[in-house]
């Protein structure tokens, strides 16, 4: 509990304290915000509006370079439910939220459009957000081609993926403090302190330099802290600089939870052309994907979803994708965004073809699986090297192996002698891009040897400065012949936008690993400098130099003890891709649609991990989250598209007792590869993509129990996600007891031979 | 007011309390406790309980962090605001600056304080006092800058017409600044000057040889050249540029709007009532409106203090664990501040502020012309260098008087000219004794404790009766006498020769109270004043004021010296005066020298540079980077830096002794002092205790650079002033309480102070002994090769930085302490 967020860190004198006014209208002009006579309401200092901008500055509350921006204030139109029409500000968090809740906004529609709300109004309304031609992902083969090839083909196949909220532990918070000369200082728990600096500057209409955005950790991020957080910095920065004092905000979970947005919902249309032994020839997608009011990062999903849906080699592979524009949060990237929704409508796909053919799905997908060359058609020059490419090993392990075939045989008599429980087992293999992005790193190293060590990347417990220690100790490590001291030294600081530019973001699983290099470039740059005064140190004793004796004499000889280095990736290696499968082993209740997960066996491809504590820290809370995702998360809306499931009385995240009962993982490692770092791979988000063996395991089990009690279609259906207990006890038959119970009596009258 | 039972009293005398007048529950109501000031223009209510606090830390609890805490003794004006109050019988407003860290909160009760932010900001628009300052390069560090900006200000409120450079000059006496040389803050004021105005509409004068002559100078300059030498373009000095109007918001480009925060109408209209308050510690605030109450409050409260501008009692509790039970504020006691002519001579209520009576002797002096008002010129002229400007607006004849201080500028005036102090008791009756008699030793007045100062009664003088001031400090401004000196002499004709009929000769500053010269007085009456007296008159000088070699203050046998100069330059001023009658024996020229006064005409002088401009400013007079900042008191220093809640306060336990053991450190008492939250000594250390200059490294003994130094003495101090511990509490005062609480009993060690005593005692830092020698300077000292051989000795003292921000840090521990942050004001 020593350890500091922003909401810890001890209350400036003067603080006042700010919560959102939201609008809980789709699509409407404010025309007025009055308080409800209350206690609370008189505790309202100032309410700070768009009319508080300054002069100069621009109603902005968040935006990524060349995608475009979204408004601070729903000013004069709200335009989304959840939006952000005021602040209160009072002398309290406290008194901020009671007063905010004593807000009455008055709405009007006239002259305005009535809201687009869905996925079919927005295509209905031509709606959409362009993506940027470098964003878009890309067909593969023809299509035409690919359909004539096949022996079957299954048309306007459809699956839907809800959204999903980020759950992370601390809300969003951000506290501001005016400086002298215009300048500003912002505590934010972000995952982005450099869009955060730009964003407030930009709003304030002040320089960039005069903003400093301080990060020391975040209390989970998950994608949330990304844009998500700007809009609570630049809300207490506005807050700040025009009331002269400093400003903080730390939303309550209700208030986070209508105004977060979340990942992006989906609608998968699709026409899969297949030969009769299960080898795909062709798949057409229509993509609908909900982006929300603002394009936000919503241009970087179409590819990410494609990325991962390609784990399969379709034959050939063309899409339709609407990024549409609707009048409800903006969605934004969630752990795997779109990543994670690809490689679920992949394997609805693989079901559906699996289930047409009669044949084992998991036999379809080892199929399926790319070779080497199919690898690289569909994902270029990612696919890199043959020996790296380990999934169909790693597949082999899993669903091929002896065991799996003795548990599947195990899960199938349990079915036949269980009548109201079933049982379901199912592999999921996952492809995952990761893209390498340039990143600062510096590293001092101080007049006590002590190492202070800045990175680009945030701290958001995915131990980012864990591994960028070890690597600062990797990195001088011949220049201390006490190599194990040499960690102790080092000091992972926080994130400071004054401090270290070009920060950029952290997220995409890959900042880890490029702040290490960063910070490996730097400690090179050390070495040259240190290493003539160590050997000139050694001629003279004979000895080994001490670390502190090095520094001390390196001081002396006013050697520059700090190096900075801005990592950039080759570009021929700026991409690569990620291998892991997992098992799991599901038991549904016919009678509830409860399930139980009893068992789940990853295998990830981690590479020449950096931590392995760390990496498979990852690994499987981002199996988690995705349980969460694939099973239980309801993010519901109501028809204005307001958030209804707020808070943990209505939104369940996986609990100790959700995860499976048995949970093995493995670390594996493919080939070293010299162009990644250290031979290491990404583990923050691909694992994610895991947990849809949980929801495909489901599925098994459900078919168990339609073909059981005489379910129409029993092996051809499609599960949404989430797959939430009602969905599994619907998709089971709500009739089951009627069913069986008549069963049981037209047996015992007339006994009917089943067609 | 009611006395009630003594326990409730905080400070009450033993012995019966009769009640003048009134019943106690009617007289009661009478009292408010409702202390209403205006700050910057914004009504400020103050709850009762502050009655401990001074204006400074109240500012700067509100948040107005310009005014800044230089010396917190009224010695150096960082914390100068301006006050403006309305003075009922005058119906106007009257605008003066102040020390805002003498300042007790209650005393501006019904007063508008203006701050260095209520005249201007970086936002708003700075005001053309900050603009000038700042463009005139008039602010280095910053921290003196509010100080002066509202010493300026406040002159130029107060001021009828524009002030004169002579009169801006002297206004900033009060104000220290370490780091312009104060050149171009007098540059910078001397716009606001009534001035030749010529200089500045006229087009630029030309001299012979065709150069520019400059205005600020009047000296041929560069500044209006087109072109340099180097054929660089041209431009103006920035001193000049800036006469332009050009003060602007930096926000949205508007000029300064010349608005100033006017006197706020609640104050003028509203009915003073007399204020009762509390504050900490049981200190209890009363600000009567008549007389009547005055004396019931001494009756009920004998020990309790008079405050007018708390100039002496603010100090003795700041910096000299002096504490007062009751306070008697008696700046609304309307008998107290008479400033009357009278048949005798002049009226002067005891709370008559020391401006206030520079202001009314100057009108008497004009109205009475010089003959019967020699005294008034005396005491006028002693005034000019009494304190500085901020503390005579404050400061109160008789609170000079009753504090006694020996060095009081003042006190020997008023014994020498005779003049009278009205004393009133608690019963309404009236006495009066002469100021000669009312000193009667170190701080002991003649004044019982149900006594009052009423006024002053100071006697016009008679013909051929000649009143002179004397003083010497060390610097003429705002310090306080080696010694000082009043002395009267009037003298009759007698037979047809002038001869002394009365003299009077009184020194401060060289015993426990002003020592009238007697038997120089008794041999000098009766006698023509000529050489031939000096003689004697030194021999018996020496008797009457006798200055014992370890005399307090010092340099002995320079005071000494000077009460003859003093008395030298006296004979020779009544000579000479006597002498422009055709009275006396005529004055030579050189002796002249001995009595031409002071004079001190407006500073000039002339700055010169070459601007050769690299690329677009490099080069370039550019304004300093945050004198906007500084001018505005926007710029924030480390005691500026907003604290978060709970954070402690701490105050240093230093060593008394030179060189001695700590045999015990006693906390027994300071821990029950008010908010003590815990002290630090060199075993909380949680590392090296010893530290260096630099620490390369973390072990004791290794390295380069010796490690001798030590955080906290642990076992033996080595200097006065060595830090011991430091003592940590809830509030900055508290900690200085409980610091002053903490009792380390030494056992002494001998100590060597000096150079000759460390080279007697072999005592070097070790590895520092540097010699350098070339030649053989013995052999050449011995073989007769130089003409003469001199030996001779000088000494260099050392030099206090006094930088006009005290050291200042603040730290607070982050995640558990395993990362520190420290803001702090280093190099």
């Amino acid at each position: 509990g020593e350890a500091m967020y922003v909401d810890d860190i001890p209350a400036p004198k003067d603080c006042l304290y700010g919560a959102f006014m939201y609008s809980t209208h789709p699509h409407a002009h404010v025309k007025s915000v009055n308080f409800r006579s209350s206690l609370a309401s008189e505790k309202v200092i100032t309410v700070i509006s768009a009319k508080d901008i300054p002069v100069g500055g621009k109603n902005v509350g968040s935006g990524f370079r060349m995608l475009g921006e979204e408004a601070l204030f729903g000013d004069p139109v709200s335009e989304f439910a959840g939006q952000n029409i005021g602040i209160v500000i009072a002398e309290t968090q406290k008194y901020a939220y009671m007063a905010a809740k004593q807000a009455v906004i008055d709405y009007s529609t006239e002259n305005l459009e009535p809201p687009i709300l869905t996925i079919e109004d927005a295509i209905q309304h031509n709606s959409y957000f362009q993506t940027p031609p470098f964003l878009a992902p890309r067909p593969v083969g023809d299509i035409d081609q690919g359909m004539s090839q096949a022996d079957h083909k299954i048309l306007s196949g459809e699956v839907k993926l809800e959204s999903q909220y980020y759950f992370y532990m601390e809300t969003q918070t951000a506290l501001a403090i005016p400086d002298e000369d215009n300048c500003i200082t912002v505590y934010s728990s972000t995952q982005l302190p450099e869009i955060i600096q730009n964003v407030v500057a930009d709003c304030l209409g002040i320089p960039y330099h005069n903003v400093r955005v301080i990060t020391r950790r975040v209390g989970g991020g998950f994608g949330g802290k990304g844009m998500k957080s700007t809009h609570i910095a630049c809300a207490c920065a506005v807050a700040a600089f025009k009331l002269r004092r400093p400003v903080r905000m730390y939303l309550d979970r209700k208030t986070d939870m209508i105004m977060a947005g979340g990942r992006h919902p989906m609608k998968a249309k699709y026409s899969v052309g297949f030969k009769s032994d299960g080898t795909l020839t062709a798949l057409h997608v229509d993509l609908g994907i909900n982006a929300g009011i603002s394009p936000d990062l919503s241009p970087f999903i179409p590819a990410a979803t494609i990325a991962c849906l390609n784990k399969y080699n379709w034959g050939a592979l063309a899409f339709d994708i609407k990024l549409c524009k609707t009048n409800v949060s903006s969605k934004s990237a969630v752990r795997a965004p779109g990543d994670v929704q690809g490689s679920f409508i992949a394997e609805a796909i693989i079901e559906h073809v699996a289930s047409a053919l009669g044949a084992d799905t998991n036999a379809v997908r080892r199929k399926n699986l790319h070779s080497v060359e199919s690898l690289t058609k569909f994902y270029g020059d990612a696919a890199g090297d043959a020996p790296t490419y380990s999934l169909i090993d790693i597949f082999d392990k899993l669903a091929s192996s002896p065991e799996y075939r003795s548990r599947a045989e195990a899960v199938e008599r349990f079915n036949g002698g269980s009548r109201w429980k079933k049982r379901g087992i199912s592999c999921v293999p996952i492809t995952y891009e990761v893209a390498l992005r340039p990143t600062p790193g510096k590293v001092s190293i101080l007049n006590d040897g002590s190492i202070a060590v800045e990175v680009g990347g945030v701290e958001l417990g995915q131990g980012l400065y864990t591994k960028v220690k070890q690597m600062t100790a990797f990195g001088l490590r011949e220049l201390c012949p006490d190599a194990d001291g040499l960690l102790d030294k080092v000091r992972v600081i926080q994130a400071d936008t004054l401090s270290l530019i070009q920060g950029s973001f952290t997220g995409g699983s890959t900042t880890s690993e490029s702040s290490c290099e960063a910070v490996r470039q730097s400690c090179t740059v050390l070495f040259e400098r240190l290493k003539p005064i160590k050997d000139s140190l050694e001629a003279k004793s004979g000895a080994a130099a001490p670390w502190s004796a090095l520094i001390a004499q390196a001081k002396m000889a006013s050697v520059n003890l700090s190096a900075h280095a801005y990592w950039k990736p080759d570009p021929a290696f700026v991409k690569y891709i990620n291998y892991g499968a997992a098992v799991s082993e599901v038991e549904i209740d016919v009678l509830t649609g409860a399930t139980t997960i009893m068992r789940s066996d990853l295998v990830y491809d981690c590479g020449q991990s950096l931590n392995p504590a760390v990496d498979l820290g990852q690994v499987e809370g981002a199996f988690v989250q995705g349980v969460g995702f694939f099973t239980n998360e309801d993010y519901a809306t109501n028809a204005d598209g307001l958030v209804v499931n707020d808070g943990t009385w209505t939104y369940k995240i996986p609990t100790v007792d959700t995860i499976p009962k048995q949970f093995n993982v493995e670390l594996i490692s493919s080939a070293r590869d010299k162009k990644r770092v250290l031979s290491s791979k990404a583990s923050g988000e691909p694992p994610l993509l895991l947990a849809a063996s949980v929801h495909c395991a489901m599925r098994e089990a459900i078919r168990a129990a339609r073909t059981d009690f005489s379910v129409n279609s029993p092996l051809t259906f499609q599960m949404d996600v989430p797959a939430t207990m009602a969905d599994v006890k619907e998709l089971c038959g709500l009739d089951v007891v009627e069913r069986h119970l008549q069963s049981l009596s037209s047996a015992a009258e007339v006994p009917t031979p089943v067609a | 007011l009611t006395c009630g039972p003594e326990s409730l009293r905080p400070a009450v005398a033993t012995g019966e309390v009769i009640l003048p007048m009134g019943s106690p529950t009617n007289a009661a109501a009478d009292w408010s406790d409702e202390a209403l000031i205006y700050v910057n223009g914004v009504r400020r209510l103050l709850p009762d309980g502050l009655a401990h606090l001074t204006l400074l830390r109240y500012l700067r609890d509100i948040g107005l962090r310009g005014t800044k805490l230089g010396c917190g003794e009224g010695g150096c004006g960082a914390c100068t605001v301006m006050v403006s109050c309305y003075d009922q019988s005058t119906k106007k407003s009257q605008h003066f600056a102040i020390n805002a860290c003498l300042a007790p909160l209650y005393s501006l009760e019904g007063m508008h304080i203006i701050t260095v932010e209520g005249i201007g900001n970086c936002r708003r628009g700075l005001h053309p006092v900050q603009e000038r300052l700042a463009e005139a390069h008039g602010s280095q560090c910053g921290f003196c800058t509010p100080g002066f900006v509202m010493s300026m200000y406040a002159l130029l409120r107060s001021s009828k017409q524009p002030p004169t450079k002579e009169q801006i000059e002297d206004s900033l006496a009060g104000n220290l600044c370490r780091c312009t040389g104060y050149r171009p803050i007098i540059d910078a004021f001397g716009v606001f000057a009534k001035t030749d105005d010529s200089l500045y509409t006229a087009s630029p004068s030309e001299s012979a040889n065709g150069k520019a002559i400059c205005p600020s100078t009047g000296k041929p300059c560069l500044c209006r050249n087109e072109t340099d030498v180097n054929g660089n373009e041209s431009s103006l000095l920035s001193s000049v540029k800036t006469y332009l109007p050009s003060s602007y918001n930096e926000i949205d480009g508007n000029a300064y709007n010349e608005k100033e925060l006017i006197f706020p109408p609640e104050l003028q209209l509203r009915k003073i009532m007399p204020l009762r308050l509390n504050g900490f510690n049981g200190v209890r605030w009363y600000r009567p409106l008549k007389l009547d109450q005055l004396l019931q409050l001494k009756s009920c409260y004998p020990e309790a203090k008079l405050i007018i501008g708390n100039s002496e009692v603010g100090v003795e509790t700041e910096f000299k664990n002096a504490q007062y039970g009751v306070m008697i504020s008696v700046t609304h006691v309307p008998e107290l501040h008479t400033l009357k002519v009278e048949e005798d001579g002049l009226r002067i209520g005891s709370a008559v502020r020391l401006a206030q009576l520079q202001d009314f002797l100057k009108k008497v002096i004009a109205e009475r012309g010089s003959l019967q008002t020699s005294s008034c010129q005396a005491i006028l002229r002693q005034l000019k260098w009494f304190a500085g400007t901020q503390i005579r607006n404050v400061a109160s004849v008789g609170g000079n008087i009753c504090t006694a201080s020996p060095i009081s500028d003042l006190n020997p005036l008023w014994m020498s000219t005779g003049a009278t102090f009205q004393i009133i008791d608690v019963n309404n009756n009236v006495r009066t004794t002469v100021a000669k008699d009312f000193f009667l030793g170190y701080r002991k007045v003649d004044l019982k404790d149900d006594e009052v100062l009423l006024s002053v009664i100071l006697p016009w003088t008679r013909p051929f009766e000649y009143v002179k001031e004397f003083k010497q400090a060390h610097r003429r401004q705002d310090d306080i006498a080696l010694v000082n000196a009043g002395m009267r002499v009037h003298i009759t004709e007698a037979e047809g020769n002038w001869i002394v009929s009365d003299v009077s000769i009184v020194y401060g500053g060289v015993a426990a109270v002003p020592l009238t010269a007697g038997k120089t007085e008794s041999f000098l009456v009766g006698k023509k004043l000529d050489y031939g007296l000096l003689d004697e008159a030194f021999n018996l000088l020496k008797e009457d004021i006798p200055l014992a070699e370890n005399a307090p203050g010092g340099m002995v046998e320079f005071r000494s010296s000077l009460t003859l100069s003093f008395f030298f330059k006296f004979f020779l001023y009544v000579t000479h005066e006597m002498n422009t009658k055709g009275l006396s024996e005529g004055l030579d020229v050189a002796n002249m020298s001995a009595i031409q006064s002071y004079t001190r005409p407006v500073t000039t002088g002339t700055q010169g540079y070459e601007l050769v401009r690299q690329g677009t400013a490099v080069g370039q007079p550019m304004v300093h980077l945050s004198a906007m900042l500084q001018v505005t008191g926007e710029a924030e220093y480390v005691g500026d830096t907003p604290t978060p809640p709970n954070t402690l306060h701490a105050a240093l336990v230093l060593s008394k002794e030179a060189h001695a053991r700590i045999l015990s450190i006693d906390d027994s008492v300071a821990k029950f002092s008010p908010g003590f939250a815990g002290l630090f000594l060199s075993k909380d250390v949680p590392g090296a205790n010893n530290i260096g200059p630099i620490r390369f490294l973390q072990k004791k003994n290794i390295g380069p650079i010796i490690h001798d130094g030590e955080v906290f003495a642990s076992d033996v101090v080595t200097c006065v002033g060595q830090i011991i511990g430091i003592v940590v509490a809830d509030t900055h005062d508290n900690a200085k309480a409980a610091a002053n609480k903490v009792n380390v009993k030494y056992s002494e060690l001998p100590a060597i102070l000096s150079i000759e005593e460390a080279i007697k005692a072999g005592s070097f830092h070790p590895h520092t002994t540097r010699c350098l020698s070339k030649g053989d300077v013995e052999l050449c000292f011995a073989s007769n090769t130089c003409d003469k051989v001199i030996e001779g000795e000088v000494q260099v003292g050392g030099q206090e930085h006094f930088y006009m921000e005290p050291q200042c840090t603040l730290v607070w521990p982050v995640d558990s302490g395993n990362e520190i942050h420290m803001i702090s004001s280093t190099q």
